[in-house]
């Protein structure tokens, strides 16, 4: 009879809108959450009567999602090298700076000068001897925070390949059960997308559809991490590093060496461990090798294994400094000949080249993270877009109060109206 | 054009504005306090070459100035040295050409004297350091007077004739057992005064200068008459040739004089030279590093500003929403 139809069509109603508060109460709970995909219900109409809920669909924005993930590498990318740069050169320290290695040399060549000028006291060549041991200490602590530098990005890529490795695991693990139609497969998906943006910051990745709610994942440079299975990424870290280390590892996928996987914050790590830091190295030897060859014979610069340092005679005895490294016994007190010399040779030292090659590096490196960092920004932005939005959730709460009141009104005549009937 | 706008995308946006307001306050209000530009290597677009080689000049320039100080007081005791032992000269020769005719005994003793006095005066010290003592400075330049006439005496001891004493002096002077062994107690010429980079003044007379040892050998000549080495007879011919050995040395010392002079002079202009240097390359690191106060506070009050507002939208967002009017 129609009258139980119209019965069982508005309490079909009213489940509807009961799902969709539920809907709705969930959205707004997870309206911080990140990774979270906005709910929203399916209804279609029924042919018998009535209306069902077909599904829960769960809004995504792939192309955005995708663009915002490579930004995001990117962005961390540039971070990184910006930032190491700007270390190496706060460890060389600009000319504004006190006890910058630029201050250090001119120290050198200066307390020479004074030395020359006030040969009668000994307290001068002390002076000058120090002034020397303060640079190649410098010099030798620069190179020490530089391999430190090159540690730390080793240790930072064996935790980041740990990371990717599990998280591969666990995507390929939400995958299967997402296929297997689980009961609430969207929030799977949710942890699905957390762990997919966990992977992206390291290595730029693009996330590709597989049907059954299972993607895949590609790195732009086209290896595949997840296609089915999770890929294995491989990394032997090395417990030491030094200015002379053997080739140290590279990136494997399961099994075979990769160049690279693009530019992301692994990408970047490997960059300060095998190219800024190097190179920075060098310069830095190229200073100390000019220092060397200029006071060749004086004792003032010598190579040791690790670096530059003052010759023990010569610290022992900074008469020496006055009469030569080979001098047998000290000589006349106002000979002021070899240090002139000296004075000369250090007035052309510079490291002038060492800290602009770096400091140009920086400035590059660190307009190239605003510029990427701008563009996350924006991406992160439009995506976000895209999340919950409370005030639209509590205007469909409006409207679903209505539709149940409105439901629970027409069950409340039919009911009347069959009282009606039973009380002929 | 989507329907509705997340939550979170404002509050995205609006803290990374923030962060990025409140870093540049922070730049800003280091430069407004040190004057200075926060980031050089931004400001000098990562060229360092010539802000470093104004730095080293300055550094040089400012160690150089007490070093030149102590020189220009050096080489002026050298000079007014020089003219005490020029005025000596001057007495001595006009009192042995006199001797020739009249008392050779005053004349002999003048020339002591003025011996004595040139000894004196190679003697000048300088803040605790001989001045004509080459790269020894610590000790003496000259034994004292008596020493070298005394090891003279010995060198003539037995001479009869005028021209024997005179050869036996000059050998002494000249022989390196002599004057060098006994009279000289210095070291080597001095090196060279660096009064710029790659610039040096040469300011190496000693005592054992060769116009210097001409005027002690004129001189000490005449004392030997005062100590009796020649008899009466040969007094005269020996004074004689004393007046004429201390001509010749009086014109070598006031060229030596006009040498040092030179050096004086040279000295002066490189300190009032690198004086001025300095003053300019103070200017030209000022240039480069600088930042104009008064730019930098109107943009910190203008930033400031920004963040206030900042805030006021903040608050005024989180106020407009659905929920409170429901």
């Amino acid at each position: 009879m129609s009258l139980t139809s119209a019965l069982s069509v508005a309490r079909s109603g009213l489940s509807a809108s009961a799902r969709a508060a539920e809907i709705t109460s969930q959205n707004v709970a997870n309206a911080l959450t990140e990774g979270y995909g906005k709910r929203s219900l399916t209804l279609s109409a029924l042919s018998t009567g009535g209306v069902a809920v077909t599904g829960t669909a769960r809004f995504e924005d792939r192309a955005l999602t995708g663009d915002r993930r490579v930004a995001e590498a990117g962005s961390a990318a540039a971070g990184l090298a910006a930032d190491a740069l700007q270390r190496i050169e706060d460890a060389i320290g600009t000319p504004d700076s006190e006890g910058s290695v630029g201050a250090l040399i001119s120290g050198v060549e200066t307390a020479l000068i004074t030395a020359a000028a006030n040969l009668q006291s000994e307290a001068g060549l002390g002076a000058a001897v120090d002034a020397a041991d303060r640079l190649a200490a410098r010099m030798n602590a620069i190179g020490d925070e530089i391999q430190t530098m090159r540690e730390g990005a080793e240790t930072a890529i064996a935790t980041s390949v740990d990371q990717i490795n599990t998280s591969l695991r666990q995507i390929a693990d939400l995958n299967t059960r997402i296929a297997a139609g689980a009961a609430d497969a969207t929030a799977l998906m949710d942890q699905r997308q957390v762990l997919v943006d966990g992977i992206a910051a390291e290595v730029p990745l693009r996330e590709v559809d597989r049907g059954n709610g299972q993607i895949a994942l590609y790195s732009t440079t086209g290896v595949a991490l997840l296609d089915g299975s999770a890929a294995v990424l491989g990394f032997t870290k090395a417990t030491a590093i030094s200015a002379d280390s053997a080739a140290l590892s590279g990136l494997t996928v399961n099994g075979r060496a990769v160049a690279g996987l693009g530019d992301g914050a692994l990408a970047a790590q490997f960059a300060i461990r095998d190219t800024i830091a190097p190179e920075a190295q060098a310069a830095l030897d190229v200073v100390a090798a000019d220092l060397i060859a200029r006071t060749s014979g004086s004792g003032l610069f010598q190579t040791t294994g690790s670096g530059v340092a003052v010759a023990a005679e010569v610290k022992a005895e900074p008469w020496r400094l006055r009469d030569g490294l080979a001098a047998v016994a000290e000589g006349d007190a106002g000979d002021a000949t070899r240090l002139n010399a000296l004075a000369s040779a250090m007035s052309e030292a510079s490291s002038a080249t060492l800290l602009s090659t770096i400091s140009t590096a920086r400035v590059a490196a660190e307009a190239e993270a605003s510029f990427t960092s701008a563009r996350y920004d924006a991406l992160r932005s439009a995506e976000l877009e895209g999340a919950v939005d409370t005030d639209a959730e509590m205007q469909s709460l409006l409207v679903i109060e209505q539709a149940y009141a409105a439901n629970a009104k027409v069950i409340q005549a039919v009911d009347q109206m069959m009282q009606t009937l039973l009380g002929i | 054009m989507a329907v509705t706008s997340g939550d979170m995308a404002q509050a995205f946006a609006l803290r990374r504005r923030d962060a990025a307001l409140k870093s540049e306050v922070t730049q800003l209000s280091q430069e407004v306090v040190t004057g200075q530009a926060a980031d050089s290597g931004a400001r000098l677009r990562g060229d360092f070459s010539r802000l470093a080689a104004v730095d080293a000049s300055r550094a040089r320039l400012e160690a150089l100035e007490p070093a030149l100080a102590s020189a220009a007081t050096t080489v002026s005791a050298m000079q007014t040295a020089f003219s005490g032992i020029t005025a000596a000269l001057t007495t001595a020769t006009e009192a042995a050409s006199q001797g020739v005719n009249m008392s050779a005994d005053t004349a002999a003793t003048a020339a002591a004297s003025a011996f004595a006095s040139v000894v004196a005066a190679l003697q000048t010290q300088v803040a605790g350091q001989s001045v004509f003592a080459g790269t020894r400075p610590d000790g003496a330049a000259l034994a004292d007077a008596e020493t070298i006439l005394a090891a003279l005496d010995d060198a003539v001891a037995g001479a009869t004739t005028a021209s024997e004493v005179q050869a036996r002096v000059a050998d002494w002077f000249a022989s390196p057992d002599g004057f060098d062994a006994v009279a000289y107690k210095g070291g080597g010429a001095r090196a060279d005064v660096m009064v710029g980079a790659g610039e040096a003044v040469a300011l190496s007379v000693t005592a054992a200068d060769p116009a210097l040892k001409q005027a002690l050998e004129g001189l000490a000549l005449g004392a030997m008459v005062a100590r009796g080495a020649v008899p009466d007879s040969q007094a005269g011919t020996l004074l004689a040739a004393v007046s004429e050995k201390l001509i010749a040395a009086s014109d070598a010392v006031v060229d030596l004089s006009a040498r040092t002079g030179f050096a004086e002079a040279r000295i002066d202009a490189a300190r009032s030279r690198n004086a001025s240097q300095l003053s300019a390359l103070d200017i030209a690191r000022t240039e480069m590093l600088a930042v104009d106060s008064y730019e930098s506070a109107t943009r910190l009050e203008a930033v400031q500003t920004q963040i206030e507002t900042l805030y006021a939208v903040t608050s005024r967002l989180s106020k407009m929403s659905l929920v409170d009017f429901l």
